[in-house]
């Protein structure tokens, strides 16, 4: 009982677009404006406190280690693209090996950010410590709510009950995977200005 | 795909379908209950102001905490519960794929989960009333810290979290409504070819997609303030109170404009059907609403002139405040100037629809002062600010909702509702209307200030304007009874009959596609039995030389 | 896109992948630098700090989004939606920025003010003695 919807997988002439990315980039543009908001209130919280680098220093940021994630996320990004380039080139188990590495890769950031938690945690710096903190948990932590659900969707597309559209339409699941693959960019575009934010700056 | 026509479940056709038209439905009905459910909390409130000011809090009908939470959740649940579901969850949903000649929305799946994770919100709201021995929100709708992080209670996480669930839903629903627009035009239907409505819904749309994160940035610091123990919002421990406010009215500011446009696509439309004859303007229309959706987006701080935020932000956002206004003038202007030399239909829907020029204009005149940053000092906070918010609202929005619905009824049920019933509707809100939100100005102008659970009554600034409050809450619960004829009617024309009179599907005789195109209701599967294509504007009536008074957009 | 098409493609993404890698390295070692060690430099070392930190991360999210996110061959339709979204991100980034600049000790109006106990001197209304017994509530 599904109705044909038009440019559902065919490109629309005059927008040039299929439906669906028309879609994932206006959920980005919201997702622009609720990171902006965290990036916004940051700003106002830090500049407004002149005991803000103390509590920075105390904090002992792990540099090392979130320049090991953030290559860890743009390897995941590239694998991702070649992913969607195996598609274009009707191998499926390529795609399988790449998407296999995102997802790898993915596991491998959540991982790390866990580790980085339980060391504040252990040394006592919760959000209710200080307002660096707060910002701290809270814009890596809605960051790392974002991978999951990347995760989620990832991980359908990977396994048997994802790709079985290929079978039936390769078109449409290529379009999903490359719909899928912006929103993965952008989890991994929203990274490149918060590490550099909140560890480096 | 097999066309041999399925039984669907009960359940699939009606609790989770995903059809837009039952969606728009859902919408429809479940915001028109909240609409009764705020208009309730509100008489409460106003008998509280008029009959139980001075008697003491043993013979009050509700505390003053009461109070408080009754107005917080008034405010709340005609805002995001009621208003903005029904002009864009319902109106939108219903009437974009038609009006735009497509089968369904560009996402039909996504439309029926907006629908449900606004439902969700709804619920969780509503549960803080059921709370035993609690309030709900008691911090107004704005529900500004440090107030709303330190109430006590669950009311206000409740709040948080109900605010979570419906500004997901509201992404979902303006995604899938900008999409259908730009995507699902049917050929030869150009931008500019298109109803004003769906300009309105497509501007509304950008600004709920745009300006609600901020919100929701904010709902979250608010709620881990709450929860965990944070300082966001905390001054003694390096947080900052005017945060909250800032990120909040960066919402609230277009929030109030994805309230009125598509209440003026609504009014553009029954206007232009009624005075058989082209809309005046059309096109300044369109750019000024563009115009007025970026603007709206520079000029928040208005709401927060009495914040000590410096002459420099305050002048900024004053002269931005100004400016905002021409756009909406010039669409006003535009529908005042449609009328001259039209022949123009009284029917209900355009009572409603001509009413509501000269009530947004009050309401959008009252506004200038506010705008000023000097006058402002005055007039902030007061009942002022309530009558002139009021106006635009509600004998300006709703009115809309009201034509909107009388005018679309005979397309979704294929029966045209009473206009006896709908007149005496008419004449009756509108007294009354004017009857509650008039007196505020005056009011407001003495400095009585907003929110006081008695009143004001031991203000002496108040004294001379007191007498008012009895005259506006007894304009409020005869609102009330004339509802009632429009709650009858409604039933009323659902469950009888149709009669043979009935058996046109383009009774007012309208050019846009729903109605030349489609049956009455449309279509279950693909609203339409042939794809339509366009040739003309949305609005050729009285074209010289044709026969009809009317040219539908479709027809060759 | 053509199959010889995407070929090519797949050299531009692995090459913007070692970019992307090469600048996060440049950017952890910038963070090292002392610039408050060079007084030669006009504006303020935080500005030096904030402003090569954030260069380069917009350098790094303009590789992101033009090739992997294929912004470069994409539809006008998704520019001018992304500019509507960029607009909205820069007034609300640019709010705290006035919102700090503009503050009360910037405006000279309020400068002599500043370490008083009072804003605003009242003058006592003029008592006359017959007034006197009123006082006592």
């Amino acid at each position: 009982m599904d109705i044909e919807i038009p440019y559902n997988v065919e490109e629309r002439k005059d927008t040039g677009l299929y439906n669906s990315k028309l879609g994932i980039w206006l959920f980005l543009a919201s997702e622009i404006m609720l990171f902006g908001a965290l990036f916004s209130s940051y700003i106002i919280l830090r500049t407004g406190d002149p005991y803000w680098m103390l509590h920075v220093k105390e904090a002992h940021l792990n540099i090392p280690l979130a320049t090991v994630n953030t290559g860890v996320l743009i390897l995941s990004s590239v694998t991702f693209v070649m992913s969607w380039v195996s598609l274009k080139l009707k191998d499926l188990s390529k795609f399988k090996f790449y998407m296999g590495i995102t997802l790898l890769c993915s596991v491998i950031f959540l991982v790390i950010k866990y580790f980085e938690y339980t060391a504040k945690f252990d040394a006592g710096h919760y959000p209710s410590t200080h307002n660096f903190y707060a910002v701290y948990f809270t814009m890596t932590g809605l960051h790392g709510l974002h991978i999951i659900g990347g995760i989620i969707v990832n991980a359908y597309f990977w396994l048997p009950v994802g790709y079985k559209m290929w079978d039936t339409e390769p078109e449409r699941f290529t379009n999903r995977i490359e719909v899928a693959g912006l929103y993965w960019h952008f989890v991994d575009l929203v990274w490149i200005f918060v590490f550099p934010s909140l560890y480096l700056l | 795909m097999s066309q041999d026509s399925h039984q669907e479940s009960f359940i699939r056709k009606y609790i989770f379908s995903i059809d837009h038209k039952w969606i728009g439905i859902q919408y429809g009905v479940t915001s028109m209950l909240f609409l009764l459910f705020g208009f309730v909390l509100m008489m409460i409130m106003r008998y509280q102001l008029a009959y139980n000011t001075n008697t003491g809090l043993e013979k009050d009908l509700i505390s003053p905490d009461m109070y408080n939470a009754l107005g917080a959740m008034h405010g709340t649940i005609m805002v995001f519960l009621g208003v903005v579901p029904m002009v864009v969850g319902a109106f939108g949903n219903y009437l974009v794929p038609l009006q735009v000649g497509a089968p369904d929305m560009a996402f039909p799946k996504l439309n029926m989960a907006s629908y449900w994770v606004y439902f969700i919100g709804g619920v969780v709201m509503l549960a803080s009333f059921f709370v035993p021995d609690q309030l709900p929100a008691h911090s107004g709708w704005t529900s500004y810290v440090p107030l709303a992080t330190l109430s006590s209670g669950p009311g206000q996480t409740l709040w948080l979290v109900g605010m979570i669930f419906l500004i997901t839903s509201s992404l979902l629903g303006s995604t899938n409504i900008i999409v259908t627009i730009f995507q699902l035009r049917v050929p030869g239907l150009t931008w500019m070819r298109l109803p004003f409505f769906i300009w309105a819904q497509l501007v509304t749309s950008f600004l709920l997609l745009l300006a609600f994160p901020p919100l929701e940035a904010a709902g979250i610091f608010q709620l881990l303030d709450r929860v965990a123990g944070t300082h966001f919002f905390d001054p003694y421990m390096g947080g900052s109170v005017l945060l909250y406010q800032h990120l909040f009215w960066f919402l609230a500011h277009p929030e109030v404009y994805v309230l009125i446009l598509p209440a003026l696509g609504i009014v553009a439309e029954v206007i232009a059907n009624n005075i058989r004859k082209p809309l005046w303007g059309y096109k300044s229309m369109v750019y000024s609403t563009v115009w007025l959706g970026f603007m709206s987006f520079i000029v928040w701080a208005h709401h927060m002139f009495l914040t000590g935020m410096g002459t420099t932000m305050s002048s900024f956002f004053m002269i931005t405040t100004m400016i905002i206004s021409v756009p909406s003038v010039i669409i006003l202007s535009s529908l005042f100037l449609s009328l001259w030399g039209g022949s123009i239909r009284f029917n209900t829907p355009m009572l409603f629809a001509l009413s509501f020029l000269p009530m947004f204009g009050i309401g959008g005149l009252t506004g200038l002062p506010l705008g000023l940053a000097t006058a402002d000092i005055h007039l902030h906070d007061t009942y002022y600010v309530i009558g002139h918010f009021h106006y635009v609202v509600a004998p300006g929005t709703i009115f809309a909702i009201f034509a909107g619905i009388y005018f679309w009824f005979p397309k979704i049920t294929g029966k045209t509702m009473n206009e006896v019933l709908g007149k005496i509707h008419f004449y009756g809100s509108f007294v009354c209307m004017n009857g509650i939100f008039m007196p505020m100005f005056l009011q407001g102008l003495t400095g009585l200030s907003r929110r006081m659970a008695n009143g004001g009554y031991d203000y002496a600034h108040a004294k001379e304007v007191l007498y008012l409050n009895e005259i506006m809450s007894i304009s409020a619960f005869l609102l009330f009874a004339f509802q009632l004829f429009f709650i009858f009617n409604f039933f009323w024309t659902i469950f009888r009959k149709r009669y043979e009179t009935e058996s046109d599907t383009n009774p007012w005789k309208a050019t846009t596609i729903e109605w030349t195109d489609t049956t009455s209701p449309p279509l279950g599967h693909g609203n339409f039995e042939v794809i339509p294509s366009v040739y003309r504007g949305p609005y050729e009536y009285s074209v010289e030389d044709h026969e009809k008074d009317y040219w539908p957009q479709t027809e060759e | 896109m053509s199959q010889h098409n995407i070929e090519s493609h797949i050299k531009v993404y692995w090459n913007v992948f070692y970019a992307l890698l090469s600048f996060t390295v440049l950017t952890v070692a910038v963070s090292y630098i002392p610039f408050e060690e060079y007084t030669f430099l006009p504006f303020s070392p935080i500005f030096w700090i904030l402003f090569v930190g954030l260069s380069i991360a917009c350098i790094k999210g303009y590789l992101v989004s033009y090739y992997f996110m294929h912004l470069n061959d994409e539809s006008s339709t998704i520019y001018y939606t992304l500019l509507t979204a960029v607009f909205c991100l820069f007034v609300l980034l640019f709010m705290p920025l006035s919102w700090r600049a503009s503050g009360e000790s910037h405006d000279e109006q309020y400068e002599q003010y500043v370490g008083q106990d009072n804003y605003v001197t009242f003058k006592e209304p003029e008592h006359h003695s017959s007034d006197h017994h009123d006082e006592d509530h």
